[in-house]
C-alpha cells in the first residue's frame, strides 16, 4: 500500500496537470501534459506526443498516430459548445472534454 | 523595482520580436501524392545547382569484396559458381588472394514515387527522409574486375592481374517495386542555407532484388583479360583465355546472381549508406532578393518540424527602395519604413499558428503561407513608394494623407480591412460653399489579397471587394491610428458626405495594386488566395497535385 502511494505520488508529480479525458462517440482520448511540457495524447492504447496546448480551460491539439493516422481536436474543457470538435479520419465530430 | 522594470521591458521586447521576426511563416506537410510534385522540383533545382541528381548517382570509390573469406554465407548456387571460377582461373594452385573490385558502381532510377517526411529537428536543423518506391532501375559499373594477386613470387613483389567484365548493366524490370530511402538535412547557417544528402540506402533494394534475380536482365559490353603465364618450378601455367571467356559468357546468369549475392552479403551495413562519410552538400543563400517594381527581401530565420511532422519555416521580410540598396546589403539598415499599427501578442500569434496547423490537416493541404499584418503594411508602403497606386487615386480628387494606407486583419473571412488616410481637394463652387480648400478623413474598404495567374505570369492583386466606409467613419475619423477627420464641422456636411460616398463607391471592384511576380513562376506561389484569420494574419493554403488546389480557409 505504501509503495502504491509512493508510485501514485511520483506519477502525479511528473504531470503538469491532471489528465484530461475527451470523448467523441466511441472514441476516447486521454491527454496528459508532462512536467517537461510534452503533451501525450492516447487513443486505443497508442500514445504520441501531440502539438498544441492543453490547460485547465482549453484543448487545442494536432497529433499523428503511426497506426490510427492524423487527428485534430479543439474543445473548451467542461463545456458543451458547438465549437468543440474532433477531426479524425476525414470526419468532423462533436467532442466533449473534462 | 529594477527587476520588475527589466522583466516588463523583456516581455515587451519578446512581444515585439514575435511580430517583427514572423513576417512570413511557411508550413508544409507532404503525403505520397504531393511529395512527388515537390521532389521533381527539388531534383531539377539540385541538378541546376551542380548538386547532381540524387536519383542517378555513382559511388566514387571502388567497392572491393574479398573472395578469400568463407563462402558459407552465400547461397549454394553462388558458392558453386565461385568455386568453378576459382577452378577456371586455377587459383587453387597458388597462394593467392582474390577479390572482386566494382568500379564506379552507379544506379539510375527510371521511374519512382516518393514520400518526403521530416523526421527530427533541432537548432534550425531539420532532417528528412525521402522514401522512394522505385520501379525500373539500372545498376551499372564501368567494370567488375575479378582480381587475383599472387603473393609468393620470385621477385618478392605480388603479381596482380584481373579479368574485367566491362560496362555491366543490371536492368531491374519495372514489375519489381523496390524501396530506396534517402536521408537529407537542411540547416540554417549564419550566412547561408545548407542542403545535404546524407544517406542513400541501397540495402533494402539489394535485399529485394537478390530474392528475384529473374527480374534482372544483365548486359555486358566486353570481357578483358591479360595474357598471363606463371612459372612454378619447371612448370608453366598459362591461363586458358578461351575457357575463361566461355565461362563468363555461358554462365552470365550465374555471374549476375553471384555479383548481386556478393554485394548484398559482403557489403552488409555499408549498403545502408553508400555515401559513407561523404555527404553531398549544396550551399545556397538564406537571403533572397526579388527585384521587380518593388524590391522585396526574404531571409530564412528559423526552420523546424513538430511531432506531427509539419515543417515550419519562419522568414523575415522587408522592402528596399532601390535596386542599388538590394545589391549592397539587402538594405537591412535602410528598409522602407512602416508603422506598426497593432501589437499582436505572442499568445495570439501562437493561436494563429495552431489554427493554421489544424486547417492544414483537416483540409489535407500540403502548403500553408501565413503573412503578418505588419508585413502586408510594409508591402502596401512599398507599392506606394513604387507609384503603383497613383493611377487610381489620380482619377479621383483623392490624395493620400500622412498616414497613407494600412491593412488590418480584424475579422476572419475573405477580406481584409484597408484603411486609407484621404485628403480630398475641393474645387470651385464646392470650395466656396464648404468654406475649405481640402478635407481629411479615413475611408475603409474590404479588400481581397490574391496571387493570380494571368497568361502564365503570377500577379499580386489587391482588389476592392466591399465598400466599408460609412458616414460615421468619415465624421469621427480614426484617431487611434492618427487619422483625424475634418468633415465633422463643415457646412453642407450631408451633401458633402453624399458626394464623397459617391466617389468612394466608384472604387468597388477596382484593382488597387497589380504587381507582376515573374520570379514566382515555377514555385508553389503562382496562385494563392489569402484569407484573414481574424488574429492579424493573412493565410493561404494549397493542395498539390496535377492541378494545385487553392484552400478556402473560412
Amino acid at each position: 500500500m505504501k509503495s502504491l502511494l509512493l508510485l501514485s505520488l511520483f506519477s502525479f508529480s511528473s504531470l503538469a496537470l491532471p489528465p484530461v479525458k475527451c470523448e467523441s462517440g466511441d472514441i476516447k482520448l486521454t491527454i496528459i501534459e508532462s512536467a517537461k511540457g510534452e503533451i501525450y495524447l492516447t487513443y486505443l492504447q497508442e500514445s504520441v506526443v501531440a502539438d498544441g496546448i492543453v490547460d485547465t480551460k482549453e484543448v487545442d491539439l494536432i497529433a499523428k498516430f503511426p497506426n490510427a493516422g492524423e487527428m485534430t481536436l479543439f474543445a473548451k474543457i467542461g463545456k458543451d459548445s458547438k465549437d468543440n470538435y474532433l477531426f479524425f479520419k476525414g470526419l468532423r465530430r462533436a467532442l466533449s472534454c473534462k | 523595482m529594477k527587476f520588475l522594470l527589466l522583466t516588463v521591458l523583456s516581455l515587451f521586447a519578446l512581444n515585439l520580436k514575435a511580430q517583427e521576426s514572423t513576417d512570413i511563416i511557411i508550413k508544409s506537410r507532404f503525403d505520397y501524392e504531393s511529395s512527388l510534385s515537390f521532389i521533381k522540383r527539388l531534383r531539377a533545382f539540385l541538378m541546376n545547382n551542380n548538386f547532381g541528381d540524387p536519383y542517378n548517382q555513382s559511388v566514387q570509390k571502388p567497392i572491393v569484396i574479398d573472395l578469400n573469406r568463407n563462402l558459407q554465407d552465400l547461397p549454394p548456387g553462388t558458392q558453386k559458381w565461385i568455386k568453378d571460377l576459382q577452378s577456371v582461373l586455377q587459383l587453387q594452385l597458388f597462394e593467392s588472394s582474390y577479390k572482386i573490385v566494382v568500379n564506379d558502381l552507379s544506379y539510375s532510377i527510371n521511374d519512382f514515387n516518393s514520400e518526403l517526411r521530416p523526421t527530427v529537428s533541432y537548432l534550425n536543423r531539420v532532417e528528412y527522409v525521402t522514401m522512394n518506391y522505385v520501379q525500373g532501375l539500372t545498376i551499372s559499373a564501368t567494370s567488375i574486375a575479378f582480381q587475383v594477386e599472387l603473393k609468393k613470387t620470385v621477385s618478392g613483389d605480388p603479381i596482380t592481374f584481373s579479368v574485367e567484365v566491362q560496362n555491366p548493366q543490371f536492368n531491374i524490370r519495372p514489375e519489381m517495386m523496390v524501396e530506396m530511402p534517402m536521408g537529407w538535412l537542411t540547416s540554417i547557417m549564419p550566412e547561408y542555407l545548407l542542403i545535404s544528402l546524407q544517406q542513400v540506402d541501397l540495402k533494402k533494394l539489394f535485399d529485394t532484388i537478390v530474392k528475384k534475380p529473374d527480374l534482372i536482365d544483365i548486359t555486358v559490353q566486353d570481357l578483358k583479360m591479360p595474357k598471363v603465364a606463371i612459372k612454378i618450378g619447371n612448370k608453366t601455367i598459362s591461363f586458358d583465355r578461351e575457357k575463361i571467356k566461355k565461362f563468363f559468357i555461358t554462365r552470365q546468369q550465374e555471374m549476375k546472381k553471384g555479383v548481386i549475392d556478393l554485394i548484398q552479403a559482403r557489403l552488409g551495413n555499408r549498403l545502408e549508406n553508400i555515401l559513407n562519410d561523404t555527404p553531398q552538400e549544396l550551399i545556397i543563400p538564406r537571403t533572397y532578393a526579388l527585384e521587380s517594381k518593388i524590391n522585396a527581401i526574404f531571409d530564412i530565420q528559423e526552420m523546424s518540424t513538430n511531432n506531427s511532422k509539419l515543417l515550419h519555416v519562419v522568414m523575415d521580410a522587408h522592402f528596399c527602395s532601390t535596386e542599388e540598396a538590394v545589391g549592397s546589403d539587402f538594405c537591412w539598415q535602410n528598409k522602407i519604413p512602416s508603422t506598426l499599427r497593432r501589437e499582436i501578442p505572442q499568445k495570439t500569434l501562437d493561436k494563429s499558428v495552431r489554427d493554421l496547423n489544424r486547417y492544414m490537416i483537416e483540409s489535407d493541404s500540403n502548403l500553408g503561407v501565413s503573412v503578418s499584418e505588419h508585413y502586408l503594411n510594409q508591402l502596401i508602403n512599398a507599392t506606394m513608394v513604387a507609384g503603383l497606386w497613383e493611377k487610381d487615386m489620380a482619377d479621383k480628387e483623392f490624395h493620400m494623407g500622412p498616414e497613407k494606407a494600412f491593412v488590418l486583419g480584424e475579422e476572419k473571412g475573405t477580406t481584409f480591412s484597408l484603411y486609407m488616410d484621404i485628403v480630398y481637394k475641393l474645387k470651385g463652387a464646392q470650395r466656396l460653399l464648404v468654406g475649405r480648400s481640402e478635407l481629411r478623413f479615413p475611408i475603409k474598404f474590404g479588400i481581397g489579397l490574391n496571387i493570380v495567374d494571368i497568361e502564365g505570369v503570377p500577379r499580386l492583386q489587391i482588389q476592392v471587394k466591399k465598400i466599408l466606409t460609412d458616414s460615421d467613419l468619415l465624421i469621427e475619423g480614426l484617431p487611434q491610428y492618427g487619422i483625424i477627420s475634418t468633415v465633422v464641422d463643415i457646412r453642407f456636411r450631408k451633401k458633402v458626405i453624399k458626394e464623397i460616398m459617391k466617389e468612394i463607391n466608384e472604387f468597388n471592384n477596382n484593382i488597387l495594386v497589380d504587381l507582376e511576380l515573374p520570379e514566382f513562376k515555377g514555385t508553389y506561389l503562382e496562385e494563392l488566395e489569402f484569407f484573414s484569420d481574424g488574429l492579424g494574419r493573412a493565410n493561404a493554403s494549397l493542395r498539390l497535385g496535377k492541378k494545385n488546389k487553392i484552400g478556402k480557409m473560412l
